[in-house]
């Protein structure tokens, strides 16, 4: 609406102004052509007044027209001033509702002076006015219609938004599951079959050495298992917070992958509690994601982490120093990007990819508004 | 007699425990146990016991949480954490709560009776920080074969040698003041045992430093090699640059 308002509006005004000198000017003109002698004009003058009825010898002109013009021209006023109400926005509305108001004195005059009659002006002045606000009154209801139905259509585009990031999410989780089956599959029953293995040779044949080497396997399916176990649940979270959970994960990226680590916090406990477990722990599942990516992709010799406080938001960054990211992968939607996005939108929070500073490698950046909470609603616990 | 309580939520664990202290430990201690953070908190408040073993994940309130509470109230107390985590956080996160006055200790579920015994009469008698050297991830000795020192009281060695004030080595290695002093006094003893008490009484007067003559002993028996200082110099670095974002110009 506001788009095609721009036209109207540029035009109206000079327009009104216009068509008000040139009413002026008629009635000038109409005055000094003695189409309008001073009697006709106190008549028509008497018309205006209410007492003009009244004052005699100025007797309203007797109505010479007959009733379907009068009918016709008041009907077009009010068609004319419904349009204004309803398609116009409100300072030109309120421009052509006056030169409507102009239009219908000119014609006053004109049809007195050159037919002898005509509508009773008032009739056409209540035709505009009432046209007027009939029109506004169907442009609101007819907003609120289009409203609600842009409501309607933005409603269902969110749905389905929501519909397909929920696919993604358990998409993405029957993934992990399968990696997990895979992992324990690979590792934890290999080792058992070999305990087993070793466990029917040293029936046969009691040897301290087989012994030692079915601890060894059932110590390295402990820890398997365990590995397995930390990757559903972070043990480290739900004990030690948020924080030392992060730093424990970048530790042990950086013992898998070779590179130095800073970790910077001037964070205790205290910020972090506020947040719910379920956003912790999508922070924290954020925050493993880039670790990850470091270590496959980005063959950086230094990580550099930290956790703040900025303007009231929690701020995660994880740098590298390593290749760097493609921006075109970004800007196309690679699939981790999409879903670590969807998994940050979860929880209202962002996530951000940059080149790193000197032109070198990547910076994360995890942002979640602290703003409106209470200190320890959903301590982990 | 020495007091115990054992806290740790799986029973037959429990009793494990108490049964290891009872016959292992000599004098056998008296113990008590408590099946949650909340009533070991509970129990610890009335019996006031010498020593906590202490698992980390329990129901209602998690180890630590019960020991940074007990810390607050009677910062001497020992608690050796009793745990199935390898994980280095959890070392460095108690080390983190453990007031200075503390002796505490680390130990790990998967890990052997034996340890686990050595780990507590460790703690509660000798007043020495254990902490499971798998978690920590200790260094690989510096080309030293002699097995006389511990591997705690190598590092210790090592801190000592790289110059580092007791504050810290407790940082550093994630355990308290105190415990980093009689982890120093062991190594005394081993390193110099007796001579520098006995020079003190005849001379009358302090005769060495101690932490020099440390050194001394140690490069005298060839527990330090001169041309691996380096690495211990390397490492230190890293520590400072990971702990307090100091890189050396």
């Amino acid at each position: 609406m506001a788009g095609s308002n721009a036209g109207p509006k540029t035009y109206i005004l000079p327009v009104t102004l216009v068509s008000l000198v040139v009413a002026w000017l008629a009635i000038v003109v109409a005055a000094r052509g003695a189409w309008l002698d001073a009697e006709v004009l106190t008549r028509l003058l008497a018309i205006f007044a209410v007492q003009g009825k009244s004052e005699a010898g100025a007797a309203p002109i007797a109505i010479a027209l007959p009733l379907p013009v009068q009918a016709g021209t008041t009907f077009l006023f009010a068609l004319g001033a419904t349009w204004c109400g309803f398609r116009l926005a409100a300072v030109p509305r309120l421009l052509v509702s006056v030169q409507l108001f102009v239009l219908s004195l000119l014609s006053v005059v004109g049809l007195r002076c050159w037919l002898g009659g005509g509508a009773h002006p008032l009739a056409y002045f209540a035709a505009v006015f009432l046209g007027c606000l009939c029109g506004y009154g169907l442009r609101v209801v007819d907003l609120k219609r289009r409203k609600q139905e842009s409501q309607h259509y933005e409603l269902l585009l969110r749905n389905k938004e929501l519909q397909e990031t929920k696919l993604q999410l358990v998409k993405q989780d029957e993934i992990e599951r399968r990696m997990l089956a895979a992992d324990l599959h690979d590792q934890v029953l290999n080792d058992l079959k070999a305990v087993r293995q070793k466990l029917d040779a040293y029936e046969s044949a009691p040897d301290p050495a087989v012994a030692e080497a079915i601890r060894g396997l059932l110590s390295q399916a402990m820890d398997e298992i365990r590995e397995v176990m930390d990757s559903l649940c972070p043990s480290a979270l739900e004990h030690l917070g948020l924080v030392a959970a992060l730093e424990d994960c970048l530790r042990r990226g950086a013992a898998r992958a070779g590179f130095k680590t800073r970790f910077k916090t001037r964070l205790g406990g205290r910020e972090t509690g506020a947040l719910s477990m379920v956003e912790q722990s999508l922070l924290y599942r954020l925050f493993q994601e880039s670790v990850t990516n470091v270590c496959k992709h980005a063959g950086a010799t230094l990580v550099r982490a930290s956790v703040t406080v900025e303007d009231d938001e929690l701020v995660i960054r994880v740098a590298d120093n390593g290749r760097g990211i493609d921006q075109s992968r970004l800007r196309e939607d690679s699939r981790g990007v999409r879903y670590m996005r969807q998994r940050a939108d979860l929880i209202g929070a962002t996530i951000a990819w940059r080149p790193g500073e000197e032109g070198k490698g990547t910076t994360v950046e995890i942002r979640l508004s602290l703003s409106g909470r209470e200190d320890g609603q959903g301590s982990c616990s | 007699m020495a007091k115990v309580l054992v806290v740790e939520d799986v029973s037959a664990l429990r009793q494990h425990v108490t049964r290891l202290l009872k016959e292992k430990i000599d004098p056998p201690p008296e113990v008590i146990e408590a099946a949650n953070g909340h009533d070991g908190l509970k129990l610890f408040r009335t019996a006031r016991p010498d020593m906590i073993v202490m698992d980390i994940s329990m129901p209602e309130m998690s180890g630590i949480k019960a020991a940074e509470q007990i810390w607050q109230e009677s910062p001497a107390t020992k608690i050796l954490f009793w745990s199935q985590y390898h994980r280095e956080a959890y070392v460095r996160e108690i080390g983190k709560i453990v007031p200075d006055e503390a002796i505490h200790g680390y130990a790990l579920k998967s890990e052997t009776d034996e340890k686990l015994i050595y780990a507590i009469t460790s703690v509660l008698i000798h007043n020495n920080p254990y902490i499971d050297p798998l978690v920590r991830g200790v260094q690989a000795r510096l080309q030293c074969k002699d097995q006389s020192l511990t591997d705690v009281e190598y590092e210790t060695l090592q801190d000592v040698t790289a110059g580092l004030t007791d504050r810290a080595i407790a940082a550093r290695r994630h355990i308290s003041v105190r415990g980093v002093q009689n982890r120093l006094s062991m190594l005394l003893t081993k390193l110099i045992a007796g001579e520098d008490q006995h020079l003190r009484d005849t001379a009358g007067m302090e005769i060495y430093n101690p932490r020099t003559r440390v050194i001394f002993e140690a490069l005298k028996r060839q527990l330090i090699d001169p041309d691996a200082v380096t690495v211990l110099d390397d490492d230190l670095n890293e520590w400072l640059a990971e702990e307090f974002d100091y890189e050396k110009a």
